[in-house]
């Protein structure tokens, strides 16, 4: 099961508020974990809708407060640092990146401007009178929609999906990763890696620890600069 | 070849053989009686009939090696050439870098001890005698991959990896942009960059290992340590065209910039060279046939072959590979020399074609050549569609002096499986290298122009080069660029036993489902008198075409 989502929403229910609220929002939430597991095993949408009906009734500000937190206690904290210099290092090259993610948006948002991510896609609750009702709004960012939402991103600013690059590190990410031009397994699990090894897709290990040597990346000589100088003289 | 009666006096029995007995019978022609012959095809070997009257060339018989190497380490240490010997240049307060020639060499890999670990010990015993502490060991990878742990801790061996690693040990990164330094532009142009330790060393010392002649001299320092930023003026379509052969560096225009960056090197920086050669003692034990002259192939020999096709065949393509490259070769060293890179070189060269090179009267309008499982760019890993055409057209095509071994028009035909298998890992921009760019064009300078700043600029390809253990994004372009006078010269290239016509077609190459096919196809066109060279591998072997 994918252990993202039931982290975040664990996290969520353990500081939702008074005692009795978090125990039975977990209680409710644990009682649904058999059913989450059968619906991941049928259909990855399924367990989205599944895992986020156990949010109904929460208010609006408190899960954007708690995705605030969760982001900065959780998330940043646990961020790769090469992940980082990657995304940096393609916007310098002119690649715009893009969160397309399974997650929800009030998670989602505060990691997307922590990374200076103008774009994402995430799930989005519907709410009701300030509160969540435990239904999501379409599309919902699971399996195909993913590639379906890039490239309708994509064709709005006239670009081609084969020209793009996507990242993932689940095989319910698979039709993302098929969508696109340039598709590479980060961190794979088993299933994905046996599929990126099939059908070549360059498979990316990213670490916790900085291996020896590891420098700044780009805050040093402007090599491009050197090179486009010296291109003409050879 | 031939030396004068005076000069073989001179020579030891072994060195006696190979001048004079074992050469003349290292141009075999066949006839009807002629036995089958082993072509390298892939991770297999072909036994084949080839047509009456193929010329069949055959490598010289492994040159006796040293009977002490590390005695023989030891004197080039103390009796350099046009050097100091090394004690002679040391003080406590210096700091010396030693970079080591990586895995891509001698191929397949060496049973340890590997030479670069006899080497090492050594130069690190002195270094620590003399009380030299500011040491650094630089794997020069250059573009290459990163070697991965256990590949460090085998060609450096265990005192030099437990007391360096991971500190004082690592992969050169050319990549790094704060570890590298600029040292000026040559005559031509040529920007010089350089791994910023060595540059600001007092001392570099380079171990090299020399299996070609290719190897060595001014290339290892300017190559081994440099990143895109240099290489690019040598590793170029223009350059490697002008190349004639890579195995002949006295006509080679890689070797003539490389030269010249070196020769700038030298100018900022105190390097002493040392180099090694090796025999051609690929197979020993029971896979010792492989060498063998199959008319001289006796029952054993013909069993020994069978039951190693049967094996090849029966065993999964994954445990194939992994025996194939976990087999250590017993090389042997049959030279060591220290000092100044000009005057090291000129010796190592001088033994290196003792070793290889074999006379040969006139081209031939077809060559015919196996790929074997391996080649300096997939070791531990997979010999993919792009390197196949390197290590043939590249490689194989530029084994001689003088003349290529095929006329200008010819055809070449080159047998391997031609599987489309890539290795994610390890070769990442090559997968986009050829379902992408070689889909477009194969012409290289037109490879050149469209994609290969874009490879080499690519955050993607840049990140697993840096910290996974993929070779460089420009990689693949150079494997490219590594055939191109092959490209230039010949007419025709058939891929024999070719297992996906759509790869060989890619590559713009004609496919043969077997070698008879090929050699037909080849015929039909040159004719029937076409005559017909095969390049007998392993182990290897220069032409020193008349």
């Amino acid at each position: 099961m994918d252990l993202n989502l039931v982290h975040a929403a664990l996290f969520t229910f353990t500081n939702i508020g008074e005692w009795g609220r978090r125990v039975s929002y977990m209680m409710a939430f644990v009682s649904r974990l058999p059913r989450m597991y059968i619906a991941e095993r049928r259909d990855r949408r399924l367990l989205n809708i599944v895992l986020f009906e156990a949010f109904k009734g929460v208010s609006r500000d408190r899960l954007f407060s708690l995705g605030e937190e969760y982001c900065e206690r959780v998330l940043i904290a646990h961020l790769y640092p090469r992940a980082i210099e990657m995304i940096e290092a393609n916007r310098a090259a002119g690649i715009e990146p893009v969160l397309v993610t399974g997650s929800p948006d009030f998670i989602v948002a505060p990691l997307a401007e922590h990374l200076g991510i103008d774009a994402f896609a995430a799930n989005q609750f519907i709410f009701s009178r300030g509160r969540a009702t435990g239904r999501l709004s379409e599309p919902i960012m699971a399996g195909e929609e993913k590639a379906v939402w890039c490239g309708k991103w994509a064709s709005e600013r006239g670009m081609d999906l084969a020209d793009c690059w996507g990242y993932a590190d689940s095989h319910h990410d698979m039709a993302f990763l098929n969508a696109m031009g340039h598709p590479v397994a980060v961190n794979p699990d088993r299933r994905l890696k046996a599929v990126a090894m099939n059908r070549q897709w360059p498979v990316i290990h990213f670490k916790k620890q900085s291996s020896k040597n590891d420098n700044d990346f780009y805050n040093h000589y402007d090599f491009d600069k050197s090179t486009r100088e010296s291109d003409g003289a050879t | 070849m031939a030396r004068p009666e005076s000069k073989l006096m001179e020579l030891k029995p072994a060195e006696l053989r190979h001048e004079v007995g074992a050469r003349r019978d290292l141009v075999v022609t066949l006839n009807r009686r002629s036995e089958k012959r082993l072509i390298p095809y892939g991770e297999e070997f072909l036994f084949e009939k080839l047509p009456v009257g193929t010329r069949v060339i055959y490598p010289p018989p492994p040159l006796d090696p040293l009977a002490d190497p590390d005695q023989a380490i030891r004197y080039a240490l103390l009796h350099p050439e046009n050097q100091d010997p090394l004690f002679a240049q040391l003080n406590p307060n210096m700091r010396v870098t030693i970079a080591i020639d990586d895995l891509s060499l001698p191929l397949p890999q060496m049973r340890r001890p590997d030479i670069r670990e006899r080497l090492l010990n050594q130069v690190l015993q002195t270094l620590a005698d003399y009380g030299v502490d500011d040491v650094h060991l630089v794997i020069a990878t250059s573009l290459h991959r990163r070697m991965t742990e256990a590949e460090i801790r085998r060609i450096v061996g265990e005192r030099a990896f437990k007391q360096y690693w991971p500190d004082r040990l690592y992969n050169f990164d050319a990549e790094n942009r704060a570890e590298l330094a600029m040292l000026g532009k040559t005559e031509h142009q040529e920007e010089v960059w350089l791994s910023r330790r060595a540059a600001e060393s007092d001392l570099v010392i380079y171990l090299n290992v020399n299996l070609v002649p290719m190897d060595g001299g001014h290339k290892s320092v300017a190559v081994g340590l440099a990143p895109y930023q240099s290489l690019r003026h040598h590793h170029n379509a223009a350059t490697l065209r002008d190349s004639h052969s890579y195995m002949d560096p006295t006509r080679s225009a890689l070797h003539r910039s490389s030269d010249r960056m070196g020769k700038l090197i030298h100018k900022s920086l105190n390097i002493f060279q040392i180099e090694t050669a090796v025999n051609t003692q690929m197979y020993g034990g029971m896979l010792d046939f492989l060498q063998k002259n199959e008319d001289t192939f006796n029952d054993w020999d013909h069993t020994r072959l069978k039951g190693f096709q049967w094996t090849m065949r029966n065993m999964s393509n994954d445990l194939r590979r992994r025996a194939l490259h976990n087999y250590a070769a017993p090389f042997g060293m049959i030279g060591v020399w220290a000092g100044d890179t000009e005057a090291v070189h000129q010796k190592t060269l001088a033994k290196v074609f003792q070793q290889y090179a074999v006379p040969v009267k006139g081209q031939a309008d077809i060559l015919i050549v196996g790929v074997p499982y391996i080649c300096p760019y997939n070791v531990n890993s997979i010999m993919n569609p792009v390197l196949v055409q390197c290590t043939g057209l590249g490689y194989l095509f530029n084994m001689y002096r003088n003349k290529p071994l095929v006329r200008e028009g010819g055809t070449m035909i080159i047998c391997h499986p031609l599987r489309d298998e890539f290795h994610p890992e390890h070769h990442p921009s090559y997968i986009e290298f050829f379902h992408r760019c070689l889909a477009e064009t194969t012409d290289a300078i037109e490879l050149e122009k469209q994609f290969e700043r874009e490879f080499a600029h690519n955050p993607t390809y840049i990140h697993m080069y840096r910290y996974g253990n993929a070779y460089h994004g420009v990689h693949p372009f150079y494997m490219w660029y590594w055939g191109e006078p092959a490209r230039q010269h010949v007419g025709r290239v058939i891929a024999a036993g070719c297992e996906e016509p759509e790869i060989a077609a890619r590559m713009g190459w004609d496919a043969a489902d077997t070698l008879d096919e090929a050699i037909a196809m080849a015929t039909s066109e040159l004719g029937r008198s076409a005559s017909i060279t095969y390049l007998h591998l392993p182990p290897l072997v220069i032409a020193d075409v008349e």
